[in-house]
């Protein structure tokens, strides 16, 4: 039986992998994360995050 | 099947998805590109967010539906049509869906837009300054406001609590009075015809023919009567299918005419049932029937000269006249007269005033 991914899950672990990311560079000195920027992007990101999982479970629903 | 008053799946999480995504662009513009102030586009986003409520709100009125699909709750339609095969949730001692959701305080949509474009627009003239001078009195009167609400918020929720338990209460005897209304007049007088006519096996197999469709269709939602279609029409093929079924003769003048719509029908099926039993009790007598039909007022006498009967003698136990007829005109806004004498006939008269829903 082949499963498919779930989309959810999959955007959630991007999207702490990318702060892990960002963090790191931040104490590296490379990048100089503000809250003006930080907030916007983890907003963003928890917007998508349910976009997903809403779209996902819609076209679980039509099947 | 998903009922269109439900949202659709996962609709609330893309709708929050959304609004966030659209937040965070524009906290990116707020941080780097040219912004017009807070006071501007903040409460313009707010606005925006119920005028897409408003326009988003339900505004189709779903198709009343007829026989038993009326009294099956909505949000399953797969439901048995038995009701003695119900799942548990539909046993009499728990509502129905529909009783259910009536006794629940609901969160309009469109009420939630509109309040959001106020608060929107409040929060901009607030921002701008706009409010300032009648701030003081305004501040005041809110304060004045919120006291009120919190003393009395307890009192109102009880009190729009037991209005929506006293409203379901009224809502459900009156469905079961329906049913126990249309099983009397179909089932109930059916059988009697059969038993009258047990010598008679063709009779009985057509009466029982009759009855299954008509049952089925009942069940199944159909309409017994094709929009547009007129009373007086409709009490002549009444006084025809009586005079099949029962036998003997129903003369039926009408003067006037009316539609059909839904409070016509109650008064069609009242007169029916009284057309039945006149015909079953007026021995050899024809049974007459008078109308006069306008689309303010109608007006119905079925007259018989049979033996006629006592109507304070009649056990409760017996329903034909006292919901089939009485009871059905009441819970249509109309009323009913039966008078008899016994050995002097019966007359029953059927009446509408329809000047208010026209």
């Amino acid at each position: 039986m082949k499963s498919s991914p779930n989309v959810t899950v999959l955007l959630t672990g991007l999207a702490v992998l990318a702060l892990g990311v960002l963090l790191v560079l931040d104490a590296d000195g490379a990048v100089d994360l503000r809250f003006a920027y930080m907030a916007p992007v983890l907003v963003g990101a928890l917007g998508a995050i349910l976009l997903a999982g809403g779209l996902a479970g819609r076209g679980r629903g039509r099947g | 099947m998903s009922h269109p008053a439900n949202p659709p799946r996962g609709g609330l999480r893309i709708a929050i998805g959304t609004g966030l995504l659209v937040c965070s662009g524009l906290l990116f513009v707020r941080a780097a590109g040219p912004w017009p102030g807070d006071a501007i586009v903040w409460p313009g986003a707010v606005a925006v967010l119920g005028a897409l409520l408003i326009w988003r709100a339900p505004g189709v009125v779903p198709r009343r539906r007829r026989g038993w699909a009326a009294h099956r709750p909505p949000e399953d339609p797969s439901l048995p049509l038995s009701p003695s095969s119900a799942p548990a949730s539909s046993l009499p001692h728990e509502p129905p869906a529909r009783v259910r959701a009536l006794g629940r305080p609901e969160v309009s949509r469109g009420g939630l837009g509109v309040a959001l474009v106020l608060a929107g627009g409040f929060a901009f003239l607030w921002a701008s300054g706009a409010t300032r001078p009648a701030g003081e009195a305004l501040l005041a009167g809110l304060a004045v406001l919120v006291a009120v609400a919190l003393i009395f918020a307890p009192s109102w929720r009880r009190l729009a609590r037991s209005l929506a338990t006293e409203r379901t209460e009224r809502i459900r005897s009156q469905e079961r009075a329906d049913v126990g209304a249309h099983l009397h007049d179909s089932v109930l007088q059916t059988l009697a015809l059969i038993q009258r006519s047990a010598e008679d096996p063709r009779q009985v197999a057509a009466l029982a023919r009759r009855q299954e469709r008509e049952l089925r269709g009942w069940l199944a939602g159909d309409a017994s009567h094709e929009p547009g279609e007129r009373l007086a029409a409709a009490l002549q093929e009444a006084a025809a299918a009586v005079e099949a079924a029962v036998g003997g003769s129903v003369e039926v003048v009408v003067v006037g005419d009316c539609s059909l719509e839904e409070r016509g029908e109650a008064v069609l099926a009242a007169a029916r049932e009284a057309m039945l039993n006149a015909a079953k009790f007026a021995g050899q007598a024809p049974v007459s029937v008078y109308a006069e039909l306008s689309e303010e007022r109608i007006q119905v006498f079925v007259r018989d000269r049979g033996a006629g009967f006592d109507p304070a003698a009649v056990p409760q136990a017996r329903r034909g006249v006292r919901e089939s007829i009485v009871g059905r005109m009441r819970r249509a806004g109309g009323q009913a007269a039966v008078r008899s004498l016994p050995g002097g006939g019966t007359e029953v008269e059927i009446a509408l005033e329809r000047g208010e829903q026209s």
